[in-house]
């Protein structure tokens, strides 16, 4: 047995933050451990590499290799994956540097060898390279490099895929079964079942420091004992569509030719003018009752597009249509009256009030502008929140009573248009499920049109009628939603469809195996 | 890099003109000519004056000349010390006054980190505490109020180090280190709180987690991320101890062109006055781009493009 | 610490406003026959007399109003400045910002005191000038922090959300801007009055400042100086008034920061 852990404790101040945790890792195998934002997954993989804070009270037996842990200083067989290998690299110093400290020594060749294993092609250029030059999926392969520098053991890894889009997910996940084949045990941390289930041997289901199911993997990913388990196996399955009931109705707001270029800032006055192509000749339309989805990875343009359809920056070519009318050439105070009309939703639920104002009286400030007839209260209660919401500060309140209390306050405007930008991204996969159905209701109830914009076609498939597909800029494919999710006809569709992670484990080690 | 850099020197050429355009009025503006409180000349030698001094052409002319001289260095004639030019007083005062400035701005920057540093690395602790208050004393410390205490404890009560005067290098103690007694403060507060705010950056945890030596840690990882406000700073401090430097030199006796300044001010010698501050001017921007440049190469971005 | 910092340095305030009142000895006292005398508890100066017999603690209280005065008027009047450039910097954003900004890096980088210096030698001294000098060389860090602070927020999602809401952008500025630019600007305002304490202690400490009958800290300095070998009591006594203070608004600064920034994130 690698790694035996038993009966570990994690408190600060007296209050667990990982309570009784135990499992056994033989050598290559996978743990994957699952859990949301709480849970102390991250917690119990920083125990192991002994990179708690001093406050940290800890309690409970770890054995590697049948010997106990060493102190803090000499973990020398454990080495770590994090999540954003953006800072998790030292900005100035040289990727060859560090990956030599992590080996001990200045080997050149051994180092290339070891990015080589983690599927980097052209070793010695990463090598030459600082972080910030390397692509996101080229760094977390580095990231992955450094660890295997330190020829472990065991190999912890905390949310290595989040932040990398859906197909370099995929390929770094297949250089992780690599390494496990390779004798290598992995512990890997995730909040979505779907990551884990093309790896995992076993699983440990965490929640409030808890585990409240472990065993073999397939077992629970077919037969899930616990409810929160359950939750979270059904949170990350793709949903089915449900198929458009209502005929749409008239076009609300459309864009035809949408261009639009942001010049970059330039180091210096003689640089030569870079200018990013944000979008390129895309066209939409919203119509009445309608869900229309644009989907697309980082960099696809699909925040430049909400901007432009919510009339908050001008198109660089192209125009606006608000029910016919050319949005950008109406005069100011015509498109603020206009405005009502198209509300929007953002991505963080932090940031989208004013901090200085209480929830209730950023709400009080649309009923109030647009002398709509609603009260807070009510409009708390439509989106499930008690009315003592309304005295709260943003940071008071969960991210999900912020989304929430956001939605309340596009409401109170009477929008025809909902447009929501990411606004379950940064949610746990619970909330967002939540949020999820409100949506739903509230657009039913009111016979709202939306425009949805995501990067996880996931949470699309369940809302959208149409959907869009973006790359670059570009509108690749646009269609309705069954059509798209089942029979799409463009090549970055079908890449794009292929790399969402599902919880089924046999599903997941074909699609990593054949990425 | 080459592109800032010239960039930067496109800036400080206008820059310097408005200041000579500026120095240039002031002098004309002000009241009573240069021969006030000379006694009553003859017309025909205060027209001779008046011609040597260009004094009789337009106005325009008189900037053209002045223009053209200091460009190639040549601020005219002292008022006050009628046989020498300014630019001769300013060379005779400038190594002085570069030698204390210079060092005190040094001894700002390593002691003021080296306090940074200890402070950051004991933090919480009694050392921590004690260095910050000394920074937040140092703050409160400007030069003309320290310069005169210690010249007080040390020169007269303990008789360690000359009071006044220039030539042995005795002589340079007290007025550096008063000199540099604020910027010291100011960067040990800097430094500190860089150290702090990066330690517990992403990066460093990854460091730890390779179990790198908590000492390589601190000097390869964390510091050349956090001096980088402590290198900006570097700019205003040099401006504050060239102005500082005009009380220290006259406490202190001390024979640079800080001195001349303020005996220029008070004897309306404009030509000298406006010839320290357009030298004084041109040494602050030369150092402005230097801390630019050493800021582009330590931000990782800029340096791997260079 | 800062709470001690606090009641110390509303002592000083209440010691400089009211102390004169409850001295035997009024600040312009001249006692001819006991210049120079050393502090003494029996005499009754308690930090002794100067050249003209004027008793030093009641002077050091009456400077201290000057000084205090001068500071906190000229702080109010370089961040009034400060926060208004700064703030139409950060929210035009462009050309406009580019150039505001680029103004403030020249002039930051200019000798400003010596032109100030020299402006005073020949318009004179007059009381307006010290605050027009203090206030030209405050101004521009407030106004660089202001339009930073500006710069990020344009950015945030519930500015944009105001935006899409129909506000217009004065009610923008004034609502949700202004509120959330609180917090640096207080902060660095009682950072910047010892600054500017500083800048009048040093102009009077040329002979630039305030004039006589007026005394502040920094005249009452240059003045020890002077004197400071057989009467250092002369010096060390407004010195070390000026010290106190300072470290006292730094310290409070400091506390303010600390205790403001740790809500707003």
């Amino acid at each position: 047995m690698t790694l035996a852990v038993d009966s570990l404790r994690i408190a600060y101040a007296g209050s667990a933050v990982v309570d009784g945790v135990s499992f056994s890792l033989p050598p290559s195998k996978c743990l994957g451990v699952v859990g949301e934002s709480g849970s102390g997954k991250s917690q119990m993989g920083l125990a192991l590499m002994g990179l708690l804070p001093a406050t940290a009270e800890t309690d409970g037996t770890v054995h590697i290799h049948g010997e106990a842990l060493p102190d803090v200083a000499r973990r020398d067989q454990l080495a770590m994956v994090f999540q954003d290998p953006q800072s998790a690299f030292c900005p100035h110093m040289r990727i060859a540097d560090q990956v030599f400290e992590a080996m001990g020594g200045r080997d050149a060749t051994a180092a290339a060898a070891f990015l080589k294993q983690a599927g980097l092609s052209n070793p010695e250029q990463v090598l030459a390279a600082y972080p910030h030059a390397l692509s996101g999926g080229m760094r977390q392969r580095a990231m992955l490099a450094m660890a295997l520098a330190r020829t472990p053991s065991v190999i912890v890894a905390d949310e290595p895929t989040t932040a990398l889009d859906a197909e370099v997910q995929l390929a770094l996940l297949k250089e992780f079964a690599a390494v496990k084949a390779s004798g290598v045990s992995l512990i890997l941390i995730s909040h979505d079942m779907g990551v884990i289930a093309g790896l995992a041997d076993d699983i440990l289901v965490m929640q409030n420091g808890r585990a409240v199911e472990q065993g073999a993997a397939e077992a629970i990913l077919r037969q899930p004992q616990h409810p929160y388990t359950r939750d979270l196996i059904a949170a990350a399955t793709l949903k089915q569509a449900v198929p458009a009931q209502t005929q749409a109705g008239p076009v609300l707001i459309e864009g035809r030719g949408l261009t639009k270029r942001f010049p970059m800032p330039k180091a210096h006055p003689f640089a030569r003018t870079h200018v990013k192509q944000a979008l390129v000749d895309a066209a939409i339309e919203v119509r009445a009752g309608e869900t229309l989805a644009i989907v697309g990875e980082s960099g696809s343009g699909k925040s430049t597009l909400a901007s432009l359809m919510l009339g908050l920056a001008p198109p660089s070519e192209g125009e606006v249509l608000w029910k016919g009318q050319h949005f950008t050439a109406l005069p100011p105070q015509h498109q603020r009256r206009l405005r009502r009309h198209v509300q929007p939703v953002f991505q963080d639920p932090f940031a989208s009030f004013d901090p200085q104002r209480t929830l209730g009286r950023s709400i009080q400030d649309m009923i109030d502008l647009h002398g709509t007839n609603h009260s807070v209260e009510a409009l708390l209660a439509s989106v499930n929140l008690s009315p003592d919401i309304a005295e709260r500060y943003p940071h008071q309140a969960s991210g999900g009573q912020n989304q929430r209390a956001a939605l309340a306050r596009a409401l109170a405007a009477d929008p025809e248009v909902l447009v929501c930008d990411e606004a379950l991204s940064a949610l746990d996969k619970t909330t967002q499920a939540q949020i999820l159905a409100l949506l739903q209701r509230i657009k039913e109830e009111r016979g709202l049109a939306m425009l949805f914009i995501s990067h996880d076609l996931d949470v699309v498939a369940a809302i959208a009628d149409r959907i869009a597909v973006l790359k670059d800029g570009h509108m690749v494919e646009t269609g309705p939603v069954q059509q798209i999710m089942q029979s799409p006809q463009s090549p970055y569709t079908q890449r794009l469809l292929a790399a969402q992670t599902v919880p089924d484990a046999a599903v997941m080690r074909a699609k990593i195996t054949a990425s | 890099m080459i592109g800032v850099l010239a960039s930067r020197l496109l800036w400080a050429i206008p820059t310097m003109l408005a200041i000579i355009t500026l120095a240039f009025f002031m002098m004309r503006i002000a009241p009573g000519g240069p021969f006030d409180g000379e006694r009553a000349m003859t017309a025909e030698v205060k027209a001779n004056l008046e011609r040597a001094y260009k004094l009789d052409k337009p106005v325009y002319v008189q900037y053209g000349h002045y223009l053209a001289g200091v460009v190639q260095g040549d601020f005219g004639p002292s008022f006050q010390y009628r046989d020498q030019s300014v630019s001769g007083l300013i060379r005779q005062g400038l190594g002085p006054s570069l030698l204390v400035g210079g060092l005190a701005v040094s001894l700002a920057f390593v002691m003021g980190m080296a306090l940074g540093i200890t402070a950051a690395t004991h933090q919480g602790g009694v050392v921590d505490r004690l260095t910050m208050a000394l920074a937040s004393l140092g703050l409160a410390l400007p030069s003309f109020v320290i310069a005169p205490l210690l010249a007080l404890a040390f020169g007269v009560g303990l008789r360690l180090f000359p009071v006044a005067g220039w030539g042995t290098a005795a002589h340079l103690a007290l007025p550096v280190f008063a000199l540099s007694i604020p910027y010291a403060a100011s960067i040990a507060r800097l430094t500190r709180g860089g150290i702090l705010a990066t330690t517990s950056a992403p990066f460093v945890r990854t460091a730890r987690a390779k179990n790198v030596s908590p000492a390589r840690i601190l000097w390869r990882h964390i510091l050349p991320q956090a001096i980088m406000p402590v290198v900006s700073y570097l700019g205003p401090s040099a401006a504050g101890v060239l102005t500082g430097s005009v009380v220290i030199e006259t406490i202190f006796q001390i024979p640079g062109i800080g001195r001349y300044f303020v005996q220029g001010a008070l004897n309306r010698d404009f030509t000298l006055v406006m010839g320290v501050v357009i030298v004084y001017a041109a040494m602050i921007i030369v150092f402005n781009l230097l801390v630019d440049l050493v800021l582009q190469r330590l931000d990782p971005r800029t340096r791997s493009t260079a | 610490m800062p709470r001690a910092a606090f009641w110390i340095f509303m002592a000083v305030v209440i010691l400089c406003f009211v102390g004169p009142f409850l001295l035997p000895f009024s600040a312009g006292q001249m006692d001819l026959l006991d210049t120079y005398a050393p502090p003494s508890l029996a005499s009754g100066h308690l930090l002794g007399t100067d050249a003209l017999g004027r008793d030093v603690l009641a002077r050091v209280l009456e400077a201290g109003r000057v000084s205090l005065a001068v500071g906190f008027a000229a702080t109010l009047a370089s961040s009034l400045i400060g926060v208004f450039y700064g703030a139409v910097a950060g929210y035009r954003g462009g050309t406009t910002d580019q150039l505001m900004m680029r103004f403030v890096d020249v002039v930051y980088a200019l000798p400003f005191m010596f032109f100030v210096i020299v402006l005073m030698v020949i318009v004179g001294r007059q009381v307006w000038l010290i605050f027009v000098a203090i206030a030209a060389v405050e101004w521009l860090t407030m106004a660089r922090i202001v339009r930073g602070q500006t710069a990020s927020l344009r950015q945030m999602d519930f500015i944009k959300a105001a935006h899409a809401m129909g506000l217009r952008d004065g009610v923008i500025i004034r609502r949700h801007i202004v509120p959330n630019l609180a917090t640096p600007v207080v902060i660095f305002a009682t950072l910047s009055v010892p600054q500017a304490v500083m800048i009048e202690s040093f102009l009077s400490f040329l002979g630039l400042g305030v004039q006589e009958p007026l005394s502040s800290w920094g005249s009452m300095i240059q003045q020890g100086v002077a004197d400071m070998e057989f009467a250092p009591w002369l010096l060390i006594a407004p010195a070390a008034a000026m010290v106190v203070t300072l470290v006292c608004l730094t310290v409070l600064g400091d506390a303010a920061r600390d205790r403001l920034d740790k809500r707003a994130t």
